[in-house]
């Protein structure tokens, strides 16, 4: 306890059907992230993620489980926590006829922060001459910024951000990328939720992943792709090297030229076996899977329960 | 508190429609002190010669002065002399009433409260419905989670907006018919300005509460299509309803807009039939006391607290449900 900004323990969301059944939305779900940095929150759509952080902050109301934001036990006592926590839910929104500084204000004026602000924050998401002009005639990517500009006004420690680059331009989702980048590096806990997987894992420190309302995987980014590796090899006599390989209990599939071994982690046996044959290695190269595959296989097998620390990037 | 209220009130300041349904509470009642105050105008030296002599030269007009005269009471005049005056009254059009405050109590006054009640109505409605429109009400309970807190503000600056709305236009408007009274040295009558006082104070009292009505039904239905649906059927098929429920004698004491006439007016009279003993061979009205004379005329009124009581029920229910509702149910 402490370490975490977010932890939640055994969270479940039931919705009532329209065909007066239960429908499953959180199932059980344990998570926790670490204080700082910035920490990816991954899933299939329809896999619970913004139901999650909706109950995180007090939208929607948890069937089932507990949840503690900065240690403090909410929905109950949201109101103690509730100005370090910024957050954009799935859409923006806004009043469409108000201008954008006029929409931050009136959130502004609720909790008593300075017009200064307001500048600083459409300053940060590139809004400051559009500031003026209505809500409604902005494009998805100014909504997204103004949104943005929105958590930026209670200077949170946390900032919780659903989809915050969906309809953005590659300059803009740059932008963002970086600012959410800066924010993490400046100590603001960022909860990153995100189908873009390539950014999740540029910007992410560590990353948790869910289907079915259930956590599927959670650990450092570099632990959860070095679990999935293996091994590219190339010698001079690759069938041979196959049979050495595969007599040593090794897993080997021809990779063009090159085989490919999978390992648990040490190359050391690929070395060990080739060498005590006579073999010698032109190529020892490392396979690290991308996200997008770690993903596509843990919500495609629904691996419940394959679990890192976090923090320490210890495997549980 | 105090805080949430003030952004609240900011919010209602910078809505359009708001500003647009303000703008008509304002202008509607004005236009009704003009067309009332213009109503009465008492005729001109030259409009009444000139109708009189218009009314002389129309046909039948000799024959009806001649009818008049040879039976004058059935004319409405005591003697032959005064049906000249009398027909001619008649054939020239000259029936515009004068000014009477007093009238204007149950007249035109009640038209422009019931303008104003509609239109903040109206404001409250739209006021909670864009907030669930846009999605925005989530963003406001991201800087303000405690939902009773958001519910209360918003409530209190629709219900301050339409209590101070109407009470100056209320105010306003007896102010204009005192001002055209005293232009035509009419005098107010004696304790007028007290009942008037009363009935802005009455006004101005619903309207804050049909404001906040129409807002906790749109917090709670989420939807302005909704809330104007249920307010237009509970006015319009309101009273067909309570019609067709078997309520006996004197269902029309269950008609929302008697009780509504019976809070703004102060006291409301209304159709009841009459009960039998009013009929037939044994009714002696020389023996019924002012209870039974009323009743057998048809007549029953409502008083003040009796249409308050009936306004206000469906309203706390409405409101608990709505502040009940909002604290509860997830918002999108």
């Amino acid at each position: 306890m402490g370490d975490y900004v977010i932890e939640t323990h055994a969270l479940r969301k039931e919705f009532s059907s329209r065909r007066g059944g239960r429908r499953v939305a959180v199932a059980g779900l344990d998570l926790a992230v670490p204080e700082g940095g910035v920490h990816g929150f991954l899933g299939p759509n329809g896999s619970g993620k913004t139901t999650t952080i909706r109950m995180l902050l007090g939208l929607a109301t948890a069937t089932s489980g507990t949840m503690r934001l900065f240690d403090t036990e909410v929905p109950q006592r949201l109101p103690s926590v509730i100005d370090r926590i910024g957050a954009v839910v799935e859409m923006p929104k806004f009043l469409p006829s108000f201008t954008g500084r006029q929409n931050l204000a009136l959130l502004a004026r609720t909790r008593d922060i300075p017009e200064e602000r307001i500048d600083a924050a459409l300053a940060t998401v590139g809004l400051t001459g559009r500031d003026q002009d209505r809500y409604r005639s902005y494009s998805l990517g100014m909504k997204q910024r103004l949104a943005i500009a929105a958590t930026l006004l209670k200077q949170p420690r946390l900032l919780i951000l659903d989809e915050p680059t969906n309809g953005l331009d590659p300059s803009g989702i740059r932008e963002i990328r970086d600012t959410i980048r800066t924010l993490g590096e400046e100590g603001v806990t960022v909860l990153l939720s995100s189908h873009i997987l390539a950014e999740v894992q540029q910007i992410c420190d560590s990353v948790t992943i869910i289907g079915n309302g259930r956590m599927l995987a959670s650990g450092r980014v570099d632990d959860l792709l070095h679990t999935s590796g293996g091994h590219r090899v190339v010698v001079a006599d690759p069938t041979r090297a196959v049979g050495v390989l595969e007599a040593a209990g090794l897993v080997v599939s021809p990779d063009g030229e090159a085989l490919r071994v999978e390992t648990e982690g040490s190359p050391e046996d690929i070395t060990r076996a080739l060498g005590t044959a006579g073999i010698w290695l032109r190529e020892l190269t490392p396979l690290r899977a991308d996200l997008e595959t770690v993903f596509l296989e843990l919500t495609e097998g629904e691996a419940l329960g394959r679990t890192t620390d976090p923090a320490t990037g210890a495997s549980a | 508190m105090i805080r949430l209220v003030r952004t609240e009130l900011t919010r209602l300041r910078w809505r359009r429609s708001v500003v647009v349904l303000v703008a008509a509470a304002i202008i509607v009642p004005l236009l009704i002190l003009v067309g009332t105050v213009w109503e009465t105008r008492a005729y001109s030296d030259a409009e009444v010669a000139q109708s009189r002599e218009l009314a002389r030269s129309q046909p039948g007009f000799e024959q009806e002065v001649r009818r008049c005269e040879k039976r004058p009471r059935r004319f409405g005049v005591p003697s032959a002399e005064a049906c000249e005056s009398q027909v001619t009254e008649w054939y020239s059009g000259l029936y515009r009433r004068p000014l009477d405050l007093r009238e204007e109590l149950r007249e035109s006054s009640i038209g422009a409260a019931s303008v104003v009640l509609a239109l903040v109505v109206l404001a409250g409605t739209t006021f909670a419905g864009a907030d669930w429109a846009s999605g925005s009400m989530s963003n406001q309970l991201l800087f303000e989670p405690r939902r009773l807190r958001v519910w209360l503000a918003k409530a209190i600056a629709i219900g301050l907006l339409a209590a101070v709305l109407t009470s100056v236009v209320m105010t306003l408007y007896w102010a204009g018919l005192h001002v055209a009274a005293g232009v035509r040295d009419i005098a107010v009558p004696d304790g007028l300005t007290g009942e008037a006082a009363w009935q802005v104070a009455r006004c101005t009292f619903l309207a804050a509460l049909g404001a906040v009505v129409g807002y906790a039904l749109t917090m709670l239905s989420r939807s302005t299509v909704f809330t104007l649906g249920a307010i237009f059927a509970v006015s319009a098929a309101g009273s067909l309803l309570v019609a067709a429920l078997p309520l006996g004698p004197g269902k029309e004491r269950w008609f929302p807009a008697n009780n509504l006439l019976a809070v703004m007016q102060g006291r409301a009279t209304y159709y009841r039939e009459p009960p039998s003993e009013c009929f037939g061979p044994s009714a002696d009205p020389s023996t019924w006391d002012a209870a039974m004379r009323t009743m057998c005329q048809g007549q029953a009124s409502l008083s003040v607290w009796q249409g308050l009581a009936f306004v206000l029920v469906p309203a706390v229910a409405v409101v608990a449900a709505s502040i009940w509702s909002f604290g509860r149910r997830d918002v999108p």
